[in-house]
This record gives C-alpha cells, sequence and structure tokens, in this order.
C-alpha cells in the first residue's frame, strides 16, 4: 500500500488505475476535473454559496462512501450535475417551495461570476447575474448546461432527466429572457 | 449560436473558493461512524441470530422437545408393555386347573375335582349354542384338560 501511495505522488495515471482496480474512486482528481464546473453550476442554480459548499461536500462524501456509484457512468461529468442537481432540488423541496426561495435570494447580489478589471464587462455581468436569478431554476439550469458547459441538448436532457425537447424549449424561453433584460448594455456594446 | 450567446458564454464564471478543496476532501475521507469494516461485519448467520433472537430460542425449544419425546418412545421397555402377556387362550385356566389337580392329590382326593372350562372365544351366537349342547348336533365332547 505504502508503494502504490509512494507511486501517486509522481505519476496520477498509475494512481488512477490503482483505483479503478480497488474500485474506489480518486477523490482528489474527480474534485481537481470536475468541482470547478460543480461549483458554477450549483452556485448558478441555488444561489447560495453555503448551499453550493453542502451540495458539494455531501456529494464528495457520498462518492467516498459508496465507491461502487460512478461505476456505470459514461460521463462523469454529466454523471455528478445530475447527483448534485437532484440534491439542490431536495433541498429547495425541503425548504418549501422554489418561488419562496427565489424570492428570498433574488434581493441578493451574488457573484456568479468572476471579477473583471473592465468596468462595462463587470456592468454587463453583474446584469446578467440578476438576469439569470430572475430565470425559474430549471430554465437557469438549462441555460447554464448550454452556455457554459456547451452541452447539447440531448445531453442536458440526460444530466437532468428531462425529455430533450423541453430542454430545448427551456434553453430558448431562458435566453430570450436574458436578451430582453440585457437588450440595453448588449446594443450599446 | 448567435452573438449575443457568444458573448454570454465568454463570461468566466467564479473560481471554487481556495480553501474548499481541503476541507471538503478532509469530510469526504473521514469514516462514516455508522460504516462498519469487513472485519466487524456480522455473517449472514450471526445478523439471522441477532435479529430474530426470541424466534430462534422458541424454535430450538421445540426441536429440544420432539428430540425427547423421540428418545423416550423408543426405550425398550416401552414395546413390550404394550404387548398382551397371554394371548387370549386357556393358559391361565389350565395353570389354575394343574394347581387344583395338585391340591386334591396331596389332600386324598377330597377336594373337588371338577375341571374348569376355559371360557371359549368369542365366537357367533350360533356356534356357541352347538357347543353349549343347545343344538341338534353334539358331535364334539367338551374339552377337557385331564383324561
Amino acid at each position: 500500500m505504502e508503494i502504490k501511495y509512494g507511486i501517486d505522488k509522481t505519476n496520477g495515471l498509475v494512481r488512477h488505475v490503482s483505483n479503478l482496480m480497488r474500485d474506489k474512486p480518486d477523490l482528489q482528481r474527480l474534485y481537481d476535473e470536475h468541482a470547478q464546473a460543480l461549483f458554477a453550476f450549483l452556485l448558478n442554480f441555488t444561489r447560495d454559496e453555503g448551499d453550493t459548499r453542502d451540495l458539494l461536500q455531501d456529494m464528495f462524501v457520498k462518492l467516498s462512501r459508496q465507491p461502487g456509484l460512478l461505476r456505470g457512468a459514461r460521463n462523469e461529468r454529466s454523471f455528478l450535475i445530475r447527483l448534485v442537481h437532484n440534491a439542490a432540488i431536495d433541498l429547495m423541496r425541503r425548504r418549501g417551495t422554489r418561488n419562496k426561495h427565489q424570492e428570498q435570494f433574488q434581493g441578493e447580489q451574488i457573484p456568479v461570476f468572476a471579477p473583471t478589471p473592465d468596468p462595462d464587462e463587470a456592468e454587463f455581468r453583474d446584469e446578467l447575474a440578476n438576469a439569470l436569478a430572475e430565470l425559474p431554476a430549471e430554465q437557469r439550469a438549462v441555460v447554464h448546461l448550454k452556455l457554459w458547459e456547451e452541452l447539447t441538448f440531448e445531453q442536458i436532457a440526460e444530466t437532468l432527466g428531462i425529455p430533450p425537447n423541453t430542454a430545448a424549449s427551456r434553453y430558448r424561453y431562458g435566453l430570450d429572457k436574458l436578451r430582453e433584460r440585457l437588450r440595453p448594455l448588449y446594443e450599446e456594446t | 449560436m448567435d452573438d449575443f450567446e457568444k458573448r454570454l458564454q465568454r463570461q468566466n464564471l467564479r473560481q471554487v473558493p481556495a480553501g474548499w478543496r481541503e476541507e471538503i476532501l478532509a469530510a469526504a475521507q473521514t469514516p462514516d461512524p455508522g460504516f462498519k469494516t469487513s472485519s466487524e461485519e456480522p455473517t449472514v448467520w450471526g445478523w439471522l441470530f441477532a435479529r430474530f433472537p426470541v424466534a430462534w430460542g422458541a424454535l430450538g425449544m421445540l426441536w429440544a422437545t420432539i428430540i425427547a419425546a423421540n428418545l423416550l418412545s423408543s426405550a425398550p421397555g416401552s414395546r413390550t408393555a404394550m404387548q398382551p402377556v397371554f394371548a387370549a387362550g386357556t393358559e391361565p385356566m389350565a395353570i389354575w386347573n394343574l394347581q387344583r389337580a395338585e391340591v386334591s392329590l396331596l389332600n386324598g382326593g377330597l377336594e373337588d375335582t371338577t375341571e374348569l372350562r376355559p371360557v371359549a372365544p368369542l365366537r357367533p351366537r350360533n356356534e356357541r349354542r352347538r357347543d353349549e349342547g343347545h343344538g341338534a348336533f353334539l358331535a364334539e365332547p367338551p374339552i377337557r384338560f385331564f383324561a
């Protein structure tokens, strides 16, 4: 065992193969490869940094205690997004209706985007964050996966457990609202 | 994808806070208090015994009772005790007559030497009447043990 961990430090591939053989997920690799995407999706979906952290941690705890969870996954990223999406929906249901949850956070400025030195771009990002917050959570999830994860509608449908046509229509509705909301800023530039 | 979508796509998303990695991985690798290692995992039988102790105890008592009853019923004396000592016949009567004859001889023949006749086994009425002399035939003499 010591030898395996010694190799781990110098050769990530050996570490990955070793964990595959033991059928135990390599949490560090999973974090490095997917945590950023999961964080951005959860932050955009829940509009709450504390919830995002809890959901992310819960998912890694689940992966650690259920080693076979990723066994049948064709696409790790899609599978993990589906896990956290379902967990986020459960969290919202436990707290009450989604509308109440949205109203709670609509007035708050959630830093979904990275800071930028360009003031025009910063203003656009702030408005975009607010516009996203006004979308229903289902539309926001589809818009996020389409624009920032660059998934196809089929992949989005599989990830969120909805029909592809539903994914496409939610994207169109959401994008139209964003376009309408950001039109003044977008046409200025 | 039109220009507006491309413009949105260019907006960089916020990075994960730096401290989260260590905290989340540490929390994930903390052993579950409810999780048992393989050496502590109970066997199937152990799980069954631990889960239904009363049922297993009752089943054990039932088997013990059945085995004890079986052993007692197969004891050597019990089988012959149910068998008749004498077949339905004349042996007791013959012994009795012999004893009476001996007593008579010892007493000089003063005793009544009338022999007791064995009780005839149960037979149909017509056959009994014939033996007792009520019928038209007396083909057979009464049974006599001593001449």
